[in-house]
Parts: C-alpha cells; sequence; structure tokens
C-alpha cells in the first residue's frame, strides 16, 4: 500500500485507484442548494429562552416581596385593638397602648404647619355619631351591635339565634361539668387504690 | 508501512500544511459576507463543504437519504449562522450538525428491508460498491469518516484536516489503520 498516494494522492497504488473508481458511483454530485425565500439569515433581535425565563422569574419574585412588603406593613400598622365582650352593648374599642402618647407628644412640641387644603380635607371629616356607635376600624365579623336598627325579622332571628347560642353553651357547660367530674371520680378511685 | 514509517512521517507533516491560514480567512469572509443577508456567499460556502457534509452524511446513512440530509444541514447551517461565534471552524460546526442529522435519520427512520440475492449481485459494479460502503460502515466512526472523504469524495488528507478541523497527524493515522481494517474486510490481504 501506497501511504503517500493514501495521503496526498501522488505517486500511484492501483489497489486504492480500483476502490476509488468503484465507490465514484456514491460521490457527491453538484446539486443546488434550496433555501426557502422566506427565510432570513439575520436574527440579531432574537433573544434567547433563558433570559426571558430569568426575567420572569425576576419580576414574580419581586412581586411577591412587595405584596409580602405591603401585607407587613398592613399588620404592624393596625392602631387599633378591638375587645369583645360577652354583651354586644358593651363592646368598646380601645386605642393602641402606644399611639395616643405619642401623639399628644407631638402636638406639645412642634404644632404642625398645615397647609390650607389639607385643612379644607380635614373639615370635610365630621363626626356625627358618638364613638360607641361607630364601626370598629378592625373585621366584625359579628352583626352590627344596634338592635333598634333591626327589623322586626330580624330582630326576631337574631333573639333565634341568640337563644340557641345560650341553649348550646349550657349543653357544653353541662358536658363539661360531667367531664370534670368523671376525671375526679377517677381520681378519687385511684387514691383510696 | 511499519509503525517507526508513520511515527517518521508524522513527525515531518506540519511542514506541507502552510496553506490552511488563507484558507481560513477567505472562510470567515465568506461567512461574514452570508450573515450579512449575502446568498451568493452562502452558496459559495455551500459548494466549499458539501462534499465534506456528503461524506459524513454517507459514512451513516444510505446514499438515497444522503442528499435529502445535506440539504437539512445546510439549510439549518443557514439559520443558525449568527450563532456561530468562530467563523474559522465552519467545517467542523457543519460536520457536527451532519453527525446529529445522521443520527435523528436513524431515530425516525422506517425499518428496511434487506436486498434479496438477485438484486445483490455481485458482478453487479453498483452492487460491489454498496458492498464496499457497507464494509467501511461496519468501522470505527474516525475511520469510517475519513475513508469515506478520501476515497469516496476524492479529498486529500490536507483536505480533511482542514475542513473537519481535526490534527492532521490524526486523519493520517486514521486513513493508514482504516485501510489496513478495509482491505482485512474485503479480504484483499493482510499487511504487506
Amino acid at each position: 500500500m501506497n501511504d503517500e498516494y493514501l495521503w496526498q494522492k501522488t505517486g500511484s497504488d492501483p489497489e486504492i485507484e480500483k476502490l476509488e473508481k468503484k465507490l465514484d458511483v456514491f460521490r457527491y454530485r453538484d446539486a443546488p442548494l434550496n433555501i426557502p425565500v422566506v427565510e432570513n439569515v439575520v436574527e440579531t433581535a432574537r433573544v434567547p429562552r433563558w433570559r426571558i425565563s430569568l426575567a420572569f422569574a425576576f419580576a414574580a419574585s419581586a412581586m411577591a416581596g412587595i405584596l409580602a412588603a405591603v401585607v407587613l406593613f398592613n399588620i404592624t400598622s393596625t392602631p387599633v385593638e378591638t375587645v369583645f365582650v360577652a354583651s354586644p352593648e358593651l363592646e368598646t374599642a380601645s386605642p393602641a397602648p402606644a399611639a395616643a402618647p405619642i401623639e399628644e407628644k407631638k402636638t406639645t412640641t412642634a404644632p404642625k404647619v398645615v397647609p390650607q387644603f389639607a385643612e379644607i380635607k380635614r373639615s370635610k371629616i365630621i363626626r356625627t355619631q358618638p364613638a360607641t356607635e361607630r364601626r370598629p376600624r378592625s373585621k366584625d365579623l359579628r352583626p352590627s351591635n344596634s338592635i333598634a336598627t333591626l327589623s322586626p325579622e330580624e330582630r326576631y332571628a337574631y333573639r333565634q339565634l341568640m337563644l340557641a347560642l345560650s341553649i348550646s353553651s349550657s349543653k357544653l357547660k353541662l358536658v363539661e361539668d360531667s367531664i370534670k367530674g368523671n376525671e375526679n371520680s377517677e381520681n378519687t378511685s385511684t387514691d383510696k387504690r | 508501512m511499519s509503525n517507526s514509517d508513520i511515527a517518521e512521517n508524522l513527525f515531518m507533516f506540519p511542514a506541507t500544511v502552510s496553506t490552511a491560514p488563507t484558507t481560513v480567512s477567505a472562510e470567515a469572509n465568506l461567512i461574514e459576507r452570508a450573515c450579512s443577508g449575502d446568498r451568493d456567499a452562502f452558496t459559495d460556502l455551500y459548494k466549499m463543504f458539501a462534499p465534506l457534509v456528503h461524506g459524513i452524511v454517507l459514512a451513516r446513512v444510505p446514499y438515497d437519504d444522503a442528499q435529502d440530509i445535506v440539504q437539512e444541514v445546510f439549510l439549518s447551517a443557514y439559520n443558525n449562522l449568527h450563532t456561530l461565534r468562530d467563523k474559522n471552524v465552519m467545517g467542523a460546526w457543519l460536520a457536527t450538525i451532519a453527525r446529529n442529522r445522521a443520527t435523528e435519520f436513524y431515530r425516525h427512520a422506517r425499518p428496511t428491508e434487506e436486498l434479496s440475492e438477485e438484486i445483490s449481485d455481485r458482478n453487479n459494479p453498483e452492487a460491489e460498491a454498496r458492498e464496499i460502503l457497507a464494509a467501511i460502515r461496519t468501522m470505527p466512526e474516525a475511520y469510517r469518516e475519513t475513508l469515506v472523504l478520501r476515497l469516496v469524495e476524492g479529498m486529500t488528507g490536507i483536505e480533511i484536516a482542514e475542513r473537519t478541523g481535526l490534527k492532521p497527524e490524526s486523519v493520517r493515522v486514521n486513513l493508514h489503520r482504516g485501510m489496513e481494517l478495509l482491505r482485512k474486510t474485503l479480504g484483499v490481504g493482510g499487511r504487506k
């Protein structure tokens, strides 16, 4: 085998030449390249997919962060705590313990310069109802405490509900007492033993 | 040829590869023009690399399907030419696309039937050529690609090295060993 012929076709090697001649039927025949006209080579504006997904991830995390901040701010800045008592007539809204003294201090030390438009705005907020009748700032899931404003049907329904609640609470009390009684009896029996 | 002769040739080889840089720069120039929308430049690239792609594909798939795959390879290259960062490795890039396309061909290919003895007549020259090609296809990948490019496409060892981006030494060794293996497979004879 002539290695030089195999490498750069210098000299001759009848065996390799014979193989070349036989395999010539498979040689590449010049064929025109069919490129569709609509296709465009230059695609400079194409953005990779991973960049788009990364941008979406950043946007989502930013949104989540903002949402969390808003929720946290709302939780920390609620100044009034509503205290619920047994009777709805006695319900009061107590102010936050730290908020009132700070406000007082502020008013005494430096009087605020309030712009005219702000004064006008503030003057519009006129309290017509006493503090006890005002709606509490915190969410109250119970019905309104003023029974006088209810219609006769509503009043009847309200009383029925109260009755049902009192019956159920008394039954619960009975159950609780019986359980306690049982426990006491068990304890005494164990002591006796 | 003994192993020592091969080693001597390998040692002497680099002096013969002096034309590579000019070819590479011409390629890069054509790629730049093709990237900017010059279709003629891409056609020149096609003419330059079509035998290489055809050879690589032919080393894996039947001859009847090779031409279609060559078209697919160049179409894919045309659409993704802007992604080619190093303009001097066009041949290696095309070779990779061609190999992948050939693999995909077998993934989606329909089952084929073997030729009957009547059709595959040994006296028929085309049948004989098919037999030789089939023998080449049974060889390891490195040998079969270089042998097809050399024996079928008529490229020299230097051209194969330039176009595929392989080291000339590797191509030379692959050619020599592949040829010996082919002779053994076809029953022509052993080492001289």
